[in-house]
């Protein structure tokens, strides 16, 4: 969003940087069923998974880098801007 | 999408001819991988879409006493592959590195050279300059994918293509034909790209009437030349690079003799930086002199509110390009 114009700017796939299937790398499912889980009633596919490797690939990168990047997706500009110290 | 006339012709005196008509309000359509998405989001308006894709002589590869011609139509995924270019590295880097099959089949390397922006105000209608009441929307709005360097004039976006830089590092000549039917001319690629000053300047030289027919890559004075080119993207997939480095070395007794390096998509123009050439020449490269050369290419940079980072990728670019013309770049590129 252009603050000044009011309009959105990157209103396309272009502009709005999706990550598309070359991004993911590979993928490995692991069902994770045990009784402990299910006795609970406690089911999930397709969202939950989808929480922890956020925060997994951010503490990656910390550990990596010494810098944390709290905003997800970790573009270029957000891991270099959180070298440098400035505000992202 | 406003509606047009289309011609199809058959030569490129009638194409010139039929791209002067009309007061120059034409667009030329080759591969036609962006110029429908200008056409439908209205930031181009012609009378006359001209298709230059039934020109025989804009078509493919040949070696001429001057060096390899190649054709504007000619398609990247034929830039890969064909026996003549295999000599030119950076050119098939390039290339491979456009990550979408269908542009590869069908963009055209003239296409590539005529892009234009990619500006997101650009392309919602704001012109070239991106300009809304007499304020440049890039110089004081979103501009983190804007130029970091030569954006001190009006223009603020950044050169959109990407065969440019690694054309140039070779010493590539531009052939227009036009305005005049039977009318051609040459110059240096390095001087066929503009940044504009007013709205109604373009990217290029061309003017209405005029069109790239082919690039000409003399041959190589010095025996031993080492090419490649080096782009930073934010996605693997269909995505235009942050900042790219396209490198041409001539070696002898494994010191460098003599350097070409330019830059892309970091200035309105593609951007050709003797200072990062000149660290390099006397030197044998390995990375310490490699850095060196990444730091003169950015030391004049002018970063935008938002873009600070990209001064390190372009630095980061210049790099690693240059390793991976000496063969030392580790890792998957190599």
């Amino acid at each position: 969003m252009d603050s000044k114009t009011g309009r959105y700017i990157n209103a396309d796939l272009t502009h709005y940087k999706l990550p598309r299937i070359g991004d993911i790398g590979e993928l490995q499912a692991i069902m994770y069923q045990p009784d402990s889980e299910y006795q609970r009633g406690v089911v999930g596919l397709g969202e939950p998974p989808v929480i922890a490797p956020g925060a997994a690939i951010s503490n990656a990168i910390a550990n990596a880098t010494g810098v944390r990047v709290p905003v997800l997706p970790f573009t270029p500009k957000r891991v270099l801007d959180a070298l440098k110290g400035v505000h992202a | 999408m406003n509606s047009f006339e289309y011609a199809s012709p058959r030569t490129e005196e009638e194409a010139v001819a039929l791209l002067s008509a009309h007061g120059g309000n034409t667009a030329v359509l080759a591969g036609g991988t962006d110029l429908f998405n200008l056409l439908r989001a209205g930031c181009i308006t012609p009378s006359r879409v001209v298709d230059l894709k039934n020109i025989r002589s804009l078509q493919g590869v040949s070696a001429t006493s001057r060096g390899v011609l190649i054709g504007a139509l000619t398609t990247l995924d034929e830039l890969l592959v064909h026996p003549l270019l295999k000599p030119y590295d950076s050119l098939a880097q390039i290339a491979d590195g456009v990550h979408s099959i269908q542009i590869q089949s069908m963009g055209t390397l003239g296409g590539d050279l005529c892009l234009l922006p990619n500006c997101w105000y650009f392309r919602n209608g704001y012109g070239l300059l991106g300009m809304e009441r007499g304020t440049s929307l890039p110089a004081t709005g979103r501009n983190e994918f804007h130029a970091v360097l030569g954006n001190r004039g009006p223009a603020k976006f950044v050169s959109a293509s990407r065969f440019a830089p690694a054309l140039i590092a070779w010493g590539a000549v531009a052939r227009i034909a036009g305005p005049e039917p039977g009318q051609v001319s040459e110059l240096p690629l390095e001087y066929f790209f503009t940044s504009p000053k007013t709205a109604d300047q373009g990217v290029t030289v061309l003017q209405p009437g005029q069109i790239l027919t082919h690039v000409l890559i003399p041959d190589p004075v010095h025996d031993e030349v080492q090419s490649a080119a080096y782009e930073v993207l934010q996605m693997e997939g269909l995505d235009w690079p942050l900042a790219s480095a396209a490198v041409c070395l001539a070696n002898s007794a494994g010191v460098v003799r003599e350097a070409r390096i330019v830059l892309g998509h970091v200035a309105p123009t593609p951007w050709v930086s003797l200072d990062a050439a000149a660290a390099l020449v006397g030197r044998e490269i390995d990375e310490t002199v490699a850095q060196a050369a990444g730091n003169a290419a950015v030391a004049s940079a002018t970063p935008l509110s938002e873009n600070e980072y990209k001064v390190q990728i372009a630095r980061t670019a210049v790099k690693r390009a240059i390793l991976r013309a000496a063969g030392q770049l580790e890792g998957a590129l190599s």
